[in-house]
């Protein structure tokens, strides 16, 4: 009979449940974010969050799959994907069976997958990295950014940005997770927050909206080129982006071999 | 003058330097900085270019007449030019909202050498010094400037680069009389000692010591003269193999002025910039020699097709390559499987015979190798590269194009990274 195993939510909380689905040996078992609520339903069981289990997965997996397979499947779990608890307990079912070899080539199927939703998390982290904006500073001299990732990057991009400023106070918040890190140069905050703010622009954006406008030269104009790197999805996080939309005509194509400009004007 | 005029016309005349990448501190144990190994990139301007960095001049004033230059001393426009803490601190305004890396600072030649060089060093050591910056720094050299400063720029910056401009010492003379082609291997020359020096100094445990983590880089015009394909990738290859250089960057030639020294070109040759790329790109990663892909009778690279594919099409001797026998070596030269890819084939040849199905899941274009490869599945009878050979060198180009499924199959993810796009 299939058994469901339900966590938390959280990373830890999943490793908890992964553990505890190996112990099972090969019996059928399915791991589900849930609540206690859902174990009146036979088959159901809560595991608790415990770090000591999560502790143990994370290092059994270090040293059974190697550290490659520790970065994937965070990076694959952080992910969101519907399926990302399946795909991930199938990945250590193929470990516990075969090691490090889970790495030959051509990849197995199972790591294919768990391989497709970590390069979508890190392409995410690797995006916003560059398109997280901070406002002018407020209270206590703390820079703020508002950010909307499609997966749940925001401890990875406190760390990236811990490092890039580690002597300025900044916030980010994740505005879809209702999250925010907070850093001062002494400490590191993670916690749940549902506030809003509203970004200023200040004369560090003007000077930077001068030099967008300066840098492009229109003999290479190529908008289709901008859009491939970042897809219009993104453009609103992007103020110059905003900003350069609204004018008006924006050059659609550029015939690459008589080197004209065709213009057209497209929809943002 | 205000600081936003400034900047529009610094950032202005910067923008012909094709360099913008914060790059190449990967594996480096230099200093422990904020810029990743990858690099970043912040925002992309109208003509898809990355921007990762603030590329500005330090000033447009310049002594020197190059005839393919926009700030040329003959050229009209208003001359000016940055303070070096003005320009620390807007830098430092930038980087601290993450609209930039760092800086990229280069400059037109004011006064002289040593005076432009000496003021540029004071910026980098004034973000490095006063606001602890711990982005990244790219600094030009100024070509005639004292080795000393060369030196002490190293010290600050992460990449250090001198444009060589011209692949001949005859065509530097001929657009740019005040420039030493000599002169700037000299200092190519002194940035590969500092490179080395600096790995040893991190290597012998003071990593704060390193000097130029990201090494250095030049670029190349190309267009403004008549040099050929030939002559710029052999010039390449020599900075590469002497210089040790990161990266050569090639510019398309836009002109900016009528000068009777350079020619009439309507428009910049992106399609011979996009080929050199890629031909470099086989240089430096696929085992390639310059002399391999061009000759003294075909001193151009092919437009309709990329280099690699012109070179087999070209070489019908050199083929089938058995993807369960061959070397890395042979299995590089065949279009349609790169580093990776011929990586992935070296390690799964160890546990099994590959055939046909296997080649897409190790990440073959299939597309452009087929006619090129044999496996356990024998030869693909319906992709003949004799034939395909044959159609090319008989003329029928258009043909061996449209079988290819047009020239730029597979290769979206190249392109992108060379940063141009092709309709």
């Amino acid at each position: 009979m299939l058994e469901v195993l339900l966590y938390d939510g959280s990373y830890p909380g999943f490793l908890s449940a992964c553990l505890n689905a190996l112990r099972r040996g090969d019996e059928e078992v399915e791991i589900r974010q849930g609540e206690e609520g859902q174990l009146v339903l036979g088959g159901y069981y809560l595991v608790e969050a415990g770090p000591d289990d999560a502790a143990k997965m994370r290092s059994w997996i270090a040293e059974q799959m190697g550290r490659k397979a520790e970065r994937w499947a965070e990076l694959a779990f952080r992910s969101e994907f519907q399926d990302r608890e399946e795909a991930l307990l199938a990945f250590f079912r193929l470990g516990l069976k075969e090691g490090r070899r889970w790495d030959r080539q051509p990849l197995p199927p199972e790591v294919e997958r768990v391989a497709r939703m970590a390069r979508f998390t890190w392409r995410e982290y690797h995006r916003w990295k560059g398109i997280t904006r901070f406002s002018r500073p407020v209270e206590g001299g703390r820079y703020l950014a508002e950010v909307e990732p499609s997966a749940d990057i925001i401890e990875l991009l406190a760390a990236h940005f811990r490092k890039r400023m580690p002597t300025l106070s900044w916030e980010i918040r994740d505005l879809k997770r209702a999250k925010r890190a907070v850093h001062r140069a002494s400490y590191h905050l993670l916690e749940e927050t549902t506030e809003r703010f509203l970004p200023e622009r200040d004369r560090a954006f003007s000077l930077w909206k001068v030099y967008y406008t300066s840098i492009y030269l229109p003999e290479r104009l190529n908008p289709r080129l901008k859009r491939s790197h970042l897809p219009a999805r993104y453009w609103k996080f992007v103020p110059e982006y905003v900003e350069s939309a609204t004018k008006g005509p924006v050059v659609d194509r550029l015939d690459f071999d008589s080197g004209l400009n065709i213009e057209t004007k497209i929809q943002i | 003058m205000e600081l936003e005029d400034k900047l529009k016309i610094l950032a202005a005349a910067a923008r012909y330097d094709v360099a913008c990448a914060a790059t190449g501190l990967r594996g480096c144990r230099g200093r422990k900085r904020g810029s990743p190994p990858l690099g970043v990139c912040h925002v992309w301007a109208e003509d898809g270019r990355t921007v990762s960095l603030l590329k500005v001049l330090l000033t447009n004033r310049c002594v020197n007449d190059c005839a393919y230059c926009a700030h040329r001393s003959s050229a009209d426009g208003p001359r000016i030019g940055f303070q070096p803490r003005e320009l620390a601190r807007l830098t430092w305004e930038l980087y601290r909202r993450n609209y930039v890396e760092g800086i990229f600072l280069s400059s037109g030649v004011w006064k002289c050498p040593d005076h432009t060089m000496e003021m540029m060093i004071r910026t980098a050591r004034s973000l490095r010094e006063e606001y602890s910056l711990p982005g990244y720094i790219h600094l030009k050299v100024i070509p005639g400037c004292d080795p000393q400063l060369v030196r002490q720029a190293a010290f600050y910056a992460d990449r250090l680069s001198v444009n060589i401009e011209l692949p001949r010492e005859e065509s530097l003379r001929h657009l740019a009389p005040q420039k030493d082609f000599q002169q700037i291997l000299g200092h190519m020359a002194l940035l590969a000692e500092l490179v080395k020096e600096g790995k040893e100094r991190a290597r012998g445990g003071n990593p704060r010591s390193a000097l130029m983590p990201a090494g250095h880089t030049t670029q190349l015009v190309v267009g403004a003269s008549p040099d050929d394909d030939l002559a710029i990738l052999s010039t390449s290859q020599r900075l590469y193999g002497e210089f040790g250089l990161r990266r050569v960057y090639y510019s398309a030639f836009i002109p900016v002025d009528e000068d009777p020294r350079i020619p009439v070109n309507a428009r910049p040759p992106l399609r011979r910039e996009h080929r050199l790329y890629q031909a470099d790109w086989l240089i430096r990663f696929y085992g390639f020699r310059a002399e391999e892909l061009l000759s003294p009778g075909k001193p151009f690279l092919d437009v309709e097709v990329d280099p690699k594919l012109g070179w087999a099409l070209r070489h019908p001797e050199f083929f089938p390559v058995d993807v369960n026998r061959d070397s890395k070596e042979r299995l590089l030269r065949v279009p349609g499987i790169g580093p990776v890819s011929a990586r992935r084939i070296l390690k799964a040849r160890r546990e099994r015979t590959l055939r046909w199905d296997d080649l897409p899941r190790l990440g073959v274009v299939m597309k452009r190798a087929r006619p090129f490869v044999t496996c356990a599945g024998g030869i693909d009878r319906d992709a003949d590269f004799a034939t395909l050979s044959g159609w090319w060198e008989g003329g029928d180009r258009e043909r061996v194009v449209s079988w290819f499924g047009g020239e730029e199959q597979g290769r979206g993810a190249q392109l992108a990274l060379l940063g141009i796009e092709v309709d």
